[in-house]
């Protein structure tokens, strides 16, 4: 593998963003939307409480849609090494992409127009699909070239 | 010789992340005014998607490939062979340049419109007061909005947390726009 400083270096970004998405339930401290974790994500995030998971009660961070493309990052990106065989010389995962992008793009444009109404679930699995696409695209840059 | 070609080289990442980066620092700042001040004079209507909350799925989405567009901003310009590590810089690189042109922004607009964020905050609350959920979720939205409202007015405190979550994901974008506009070397597993 190349590039493993970018590996290392986004793997553990990757954890400290999906750690602060966690907000404050699992120390089991109230939310409190003026705290750093909670604040990181304004302006990228709406974080409502209505859209977001719960934990001991206590809303995350970031809604579920969010959180799922965290967890795909974060997960997929660990198992980078382990991905040169499926995805290397393949265009699957340049494909698998732009269909989750687009499912996101129809999934929020559906419930805005209220043609259906999606739930906290099916958000999540919406965006853990855009992270996962997002890293096995990716993944191909960061294998070993041998110069001929 | 070769120490002058990487200072040019250099030079020239920065004139991507501070055109990209500023470009879309203004675009999203412009965005955000627009959607908040339809907001302001709009009618309460009780529904959580409102025209701000909206405007914040394209302003997210827009400030997240800047990166990718600073690094295709670097191949169409200067040159189009960039390494990963190249397109990584580029993009944390906008990611930061973007978060301090908003905070100047913001901190510009607070002189021309004291009291936007107040309005903003008004309206907000107003809209959750008039929706049908049930109380304490109210008081919830109520409570978050004010706290988001109120402690966005730090200029520091906006460049501590913006920056690290802004700089990671357009340094991701920035990775993926290497892969999809740099050339690439011929690879062999």
């Amino acid at each position: 593998m190349k590039y493993k400083g970018i590996y290392y270096g986004m793997l553990a970004g990757l954890a400290l963003i999906w750690i602060a998405s966690l907000g404050n339930g699992w120390r089991g401290v109230q939310a409190d939307y003026t705290n750093w974790n909670y604040r990181a994500f304004y302006g990228i995030c709406h974080a409502d409480p209505q859209r977001s998971f719960h934990i001991n009660d206590v809303p995350m961070a970031v809604n579920s849609r969010c959180f799922g493309v965290f967890s795909g990052l974060l997960i997929t990106w660990f198992f980078i090494p382990l991905l040169t065989k499926i995805t290397a010389k393949k265009n699957w995962p340049a494909q698998l992409l732009g269909v989750a992008a687009l499912l996101q793009i129809i999934d929020v444009m559906g419930n805005i127009l209220h043609l259906w109404i999606n739930t906290l679930e099916s958000r999540f699995i919406l965006g853990a699909l855009l992270g996962i696409a997002v890293v096995l695209a990716l993944s191909d840059q960061f294998y070993q070239t041998k110069n001929k | 010789m070769e120490h002058l070609e990487e200072q040019q080289q250099n030079t020239s990442y920065w004139n991507s992340v501070l055109i990209v980066g500023a470009i879309f620092a203004v675009v999203g700042f412009i965005l955000q005014l627009v959607f908040g001040y339809m907001q302001i004079n709009s009618e309460p209507t009780g529904s959580l998607i409102t025209l701000y909350s909206i405007s914040g799925i394209f302003i997210c989405l827009a400030t997240c490939i800047a990166g990718m567009l600073a690094v295709w901003h670097y191949t169409k310009e200067v040159s189009p062979k960039l390494t990963l590590g190249q397109g990584a810089v580029i993009g944390l690189l906008t990611g930061v340049v973007m978060v301090v042109f908003s905070g100047i922004l913001s901190q510009f607009w607070e002189f021309i419109d004291p009291a936007y964020n107040e309005k903003i905050m008004e309206s907000m609350i107003a809209n959750f007061e008039a929706s049908s959920m049930d109380q304490s979720m109210k008081d919830q939205m109520i409570d978050q909005t004010v706290a988001s409202m109120e402690s966005s007015a730090s200029f520091m405190r906006q460049m501590l947390i913006g920056i690290p979550i802004m700089g990671i994901l357009n340094l991701l974008t920035g990775l993926i726009g290497v892969k999809l506009f740099a050339e690439k070397e011929e690879e062999t597993f």
